[in-house]
């Protein structure tokens, strides 16, 4: 792993080592996340059980670590989230079609869906701010909303999955997705309408409400 | 959800017509049974059951879940999921609908997420 050159603007050199700390808190929970999730499709073997690690990788370790990775390289942050969110939104479909598809499990048609579907949720920001007069705030906010919406059901079903079978690791993953989507979405949303808040703050809540999330998905894939 | 055309009238009628499979599907409609109980109350042996089982898991009629018995070694219950199948005639030719219980996606969730775990 090559060390990340992390440039925040704004920030003191404390804000910088917290917002380090945070990063490479996120890599090593989503590469932990990965592992026990790989580790798990691998005892059972079942397609449908691939299906939602994949999703699980996509909507949880892929985006946050992109939210890292991206904006170190140089990326500026429309683009950057609308990487991440395009990314998440692949895995939500990849849940969704394990928890409702038939066994029978992955075929062309859906990883086309999927794939296209991304591809708008990638596009379509960056098009709408190039095209009209949206800042791009607006546009992160509108891009986020979508796996926000998504997610947050995907999170009711696992929360109804613990209230029916009072299943504590479900509880979890419902916590850790509403973080990760509805919790971003809300973070983002926040620090762009709210003002007065430096890059670093902005950058740091997001990252904090990510962070948390995979703390809570890694939880639900440990505890018995 | 719970029901598909892309089975083939023949495929639906080879099916049905083999005695064992009719057996499972019955036996399995009211309880979920392991393999070694539904050989015993079909009368036909390990083999014969899971050739018929992988058969009917292949069109989707029956569903598997893992049980743990008593000595803690884990074991698979089977438990139909056919509810009805309809033949229609029409423009020269058979279009078979397969109505299936849905397993809800709740349920689905948990059960696919444990076997992630």
């Amino acid at each position: 792993m090559t060390t990340p050159e992390l440039t925040v603007e704004g920030g003191a050199a404390v804000t910088v080592a917290l917002a380090i700390l945070l990063a490479l808190g996120i890599i090593a929970l989503s590469a932990w996340i990965a592992a026990v999730a790989y580790r798990g499709y691998r005892q059972s073997g079942d397609r449908s059980v691939l299906l939602l690690a994949v999703g699980i990788a996509l909507t949880a370790t892929v985006p946050t670590t992109a939210r890292i990775a991206l904006p170190t390289a140089g990326v500026s942050s429309l683009p950057t989230t609308a990487a991440a969110v395009a990314v998440q939104f692949a895995g939500l479909v990849a849940i969704l079609s394990a928890i409702y598809g038939r066994p029978a499990g992955v075929d062309a048609r859906l990883v086309a869906g999927a794939t296209t579907g991304s591809l708008v949720v990638f596009a379509a920001p960056m098009a709408a701010v190039r095209a009209t007069d949206l800042g791009p705030s607006t546009a992160m906010t509108a891009v986020s909303s979508v796996t926000a919406v998504l997610g947050g059901f995907v999170a009711v079903q696992a929360y109804r999955g613990y209230r029916r079978y009072d299943r504590r690791p479900m509880l979890l993953l419902a916590v850790g997705l509403a973080l990760l989507t509805v919790g971003a979405f809300g973070a983002i949303t926040a620090v762009e309408w709210l003002p007065a808040v430096s890059d670093a703050a902005a950058v740091g809540t997001v990252w904090t409400v990510e962070l948390l999330g995979l703390v809570a998905i890694l939880q639900s894939l440990r505890v018995d | 959800m719970g029901e598909d055309t892309d089975i083939a009238a023949e495929t639906v009628g080879e099916l049905l017509e083999d005695e064992y499979a009719r057996s499972i599907l019955a036996e399995t409609s009211t309880e979920a049974l392991s393999a070694t109980e539904l050989a015993e109350r079909c009368g036909a042996s390990s083999p014969t059951i899971y050739r018929r089982l992988d058969r009917l898991q292949e069109l989707d009629m029956i569903d598997d879940e893992q049980a743990i018995d008593p000595d803690g070694h884990h074991y698979r219950r089977f438990s139909a999921r056919l509810e009805r199948v309809t033949i229609e005639l029409a423009d020269g030719g058979y279009e078979v609908t397969v109505d299936r219980t849905d397993t809800d996606a709740v349920d689905r969730f948990t059960e696919l997420y444990e076997g992630l775990r």
